[in-house]
């Protein structure tokens, strides 16, 4: 963890009626990296957000901003609940955002056509939002939230409602932002986009931290097992391959392939040399377990945990 | 950190913006020119109709034999005397006549008429003129004499303190207008603005941009501009109108000017766009509580500022009573009240000021209020919360 974190939140808790939204939750975000939160619908990332930019006020705990100037111009935001103004012109709303930012509005007009350009939309941008396509308003909402180029940059669920290529445009930019130097905050429950972009990411349920760390750290953690795809030339019997010693589960795929779920006491070797002996092996794959898998996994361990206290 | 210089910036911009977005001049001229022409066409349908035809009606006069029938108009001149009630009657069924009418007495008469006609009150003063006579005749008495004993007295009525003249009356009217018009003419943009805003989800991104009392300021602003506007630009459009119908009937330009107190007016105006300013802050306040502005149970309150109004012309039939005092100096219609009891009534200036003062110490409460409730309810945006529950999340 840096020295100097652009941002630092300590015991924050939330709670509506009966329901503790964010409980406990304390994290820090390092300068110029992308920090994913990371949770189910109801974890809490939203609020924990909202409260970061003050729109809801804190039960309780700390949220500090370590950036030289007034935070609400040197932060973007992109809101989970989207909306601009559907009857006027695009660039006039760009341009308004920018100067609600701290822009000048000659300096917001350029920044808004700038990335108008970038986005393919400079054509457009005198026509009202509402003539837009559902993806292209997504665009002029993204780029009202980023048009300051802020320092710091939150982005609450941004590729909701994108098809996939729009989806791997804006990790593009998402990427490009983070180079030109600005800190990233992302909430999302799209785990596998997540994995692509995040250096960091925090797993929330229930509104509090499941695991802090960056994904390999979160790997090490939770991998408790090892998974082999192989193809034998002459099919073992299944109950022969889970009598093996140390396999945990097998799977038999359609197109032939047999998923091996072994124990991490028993080494790669140790396991290849058994399932050898069982059959000649014409290939092996070995997978990761992904973000999802792990996210699963710390759930259910969360909630067994909080089950066997109870 | 608090920025002075920086928040007002930011509060000018939001105030630019909602001006910019709702204040069209065209669209106000074009309104405009509609309502001349629906206004012309009105009184040209209006005089066509209430035009009398050139063709008399046709009455028939049925009286008792041997009454003096001596009458003056046209229409009963040229009247069919007939003696049957019943036949007349028919032919009135019938539509071969248009009236019929029957002469009681020499001060009794009936007139039937299948409806209403404008035509009746010339027959009614032909009659009594008739009467008038036939009594002068009986009598023997002179006409001067008839005159005195029929005329009703008068009651001269003489004031100790300065009666107001009609230059400040009509100055005090002006601006109740304006205010009424003021008011109304922002308070669908104050919707728009406020409820219609978070409806589109845009309220979260911009107030993580703006503080949410810097964002109220700018709304309150630019909203209660949009209605000065509209009301100076009427204001003007009616004195140059005005000023075009004198000079046309031959009274003359200046006349105008004439009807105008402008000591009083500067001083009217000042109460007219502080009134606007407060009933824009509370019309945000509520606003900002509404969820959904077709289902709303809060619209009630938005009838609430016709109360400056009706308070207004209330005080301009009796301005100094104790009540009208109290008004004078309340906010919510202080801003009517004042110059209407300032044209007619007894006023100190301490009254003035002090009714100034507490104006302006509304405004400030009223949007701290809006902002404290737009805070508390900004992310509402499914069941309108009550009045108990925004004061109880307020409070916490």
């Amino acid at each position: 963890m840096s020295d100097n974190p652009i941002l630092q939140v300590e015991d924050l808790r939330k709670q509506f009626s009966r329901t503790k939204a964010v409980d406990g939750l304390s994290f820090s975000i390092n300068r110029g990296e992308i920090f994913a939160l990371l949770g189910p619908n109801g974890a809490g990332k939203s609020t924990t957000l909202r409260m970061l930019l003050d729109i809801i006020r804190p039960d309780s705990g700390t949220i500090r901003f370590n950036l030289d100037g007034n935070v609400r111009t040197l932060v973007g935001y992109l809101p989970e609940d989207r909306g601009l103004y559907p009857d006027l012109p695009i660039l006039r709303t760009l341009t308004y955002f920018g100067q609600l930012r701290g822009m000048t509005t000659a300096d917001a007009r350029r920044s808004a056509i700038d990335w108008l350009k970038r986005a393919e939309l400079t054509d457009r941008a005198n026509d009202k939002l509402l003539t837009l396509s559902k993806g292209n308003q997504q665009k002029i909402q993204f780029i009202s939230a980023i048009i300051h180029q802020p320092r710091f940059a939150i982005l609450d669920e941004p590729f909701s409602g994108l098809d996939p290529i729009n989806q791997e445009k804006f990790i593009d930019t998402i990427r490009e932002l983070k180079q030109q130097g600005t800190t990233i905050l992302l909430s999302s429950h799209q785990m596998a986009l997540v994995e692509k972009l995040a250096d960091r990411i925090l797993l929330m349920n229930q509104g509090k931290s499941l695991f802090c760390g960056t994904l390999p750290e979160i790997r090490q953690r939770s991998a408790t097992e090892g998974k082999l795809m192989v193809r034998f030339a002459e099919q073992p019997d299944q109950s022969i391959l889970e009598a093996t010693d140390g396999v945990t589960r097998t799977i038999m795929t359609e197109d032939g392939e047999t998923i091996i779920e072994f124990d991490r006491m028993t080494s790669l070797n140790q396991m290849m040399s058994r399932l050898a002996s069982l059959s000649a092996i014409v290939s092996v794959r070995s997978s990761r377990t992904d973000l999802h898998d792990i996210y699963l996994q710390l759930t259910l361990a969360a909630t067994n945990t909080k089950h066997t206290s109870q | 950190m608090n920025n002075p210089k920086e928040d007002l910036k930011l509060t000018w911009i939001v105030a630019r913006w909602e001006f910019t977005r709702f204040y069209k001049i065209r669209n106000e001229l074009i309104g405009m020119a509609v309502m001349i022409v629906v206004g012309v066409i009105s009184y040209l349908v209006t005089t066509t109709a209430m035009k009398q035809p050139d063709e008399l009606p046709r009455i028939a006069v049925i009286k008792p034999a041997g009454l003096v029938w001596n009458p003056g108009t046209d229409m009963l001149r040229k009247a069919s005397l007939m003696t049957d009630t019943l036949t007349a009657c028919k032919q009135l069924s019938q539509e071969q006549l248009e009236g019929v009418l029957v002469i009681l007495s020499g001060d009794r008469w009936k007139i039937i008429t299948p409806a209403p006609r404008k035509w009746i009150s010339e027959i009614e003063s032909d009659l009594k003129k008739q009467h008038n006579a036939w009594v002068i005749n009986a009598t023997g008495i002179t006409t001067e004499l008839y005159e005195q004993v029929t005329t009703q007295g008068t009651l001269e009525r003489v004031y100790l303190r300065e009666t107001p003249d009609r230059a400040g009356k009509i100055t005090a009217m002006v601006f109740i207008i304006f205010i009424l018009m003021g008011i109304f003419l922002s308070f669908a943009y104050q919707f728009t603005a406020i409820s219609g805003e978070k409806q589109q989800r845009i309220t979260e991104q911009i107030i993580s941009a703006v503080k949410p009392g810097i964002w109220m300021d700018g709304k309150i602003l630019g909203i209660s501009l949009t209605g000065i506007t509209s009301i100076t630009v009427y204001g003007i459009l009616t004195v140059l109108g005005f000023s075009l119908f004198m000079q046309l009937t031959g009274k003359g330009f200046a006349a105008v000017f004439g009807m105008i107190h402008l000591p009083s007016a500067f001083l009217f105006l000042l109460f007219a766009l502080l009134s606007i300013v407060m009933w824009n802050a509370f019309l945000a306040a509520i606003s900002s509580m509404i969820t959904d502005p077709n289902n709303s149970s809060k619209n009630g309150l938005l009838m609430l500022p016709l109360l400056p109004a009706m308070t207004g012309f209330l005080a301009l039939g009796d301005p100094d009573t104790g009540f009208m005092q109290f008004l004078s100096l309340f906010p919510l219609t202080s801003g009517s009240v004042m110059p209407a009891r300032m044209v007619l009534g007894n006023v100190q200036t301490w009254e003035v000021i002090t009714s100034l003062l507490i104006l302006l110490a509304a405004i400030w409460l009223m949007r701290k209020a809006a902002t404290l409730i737009f805070r508390t309810t900004v992310l509402i945006t499914g069941k309108e919360p009550s009045f108990a529950e925004v004061w109880r999340w307020a409070r916490s």
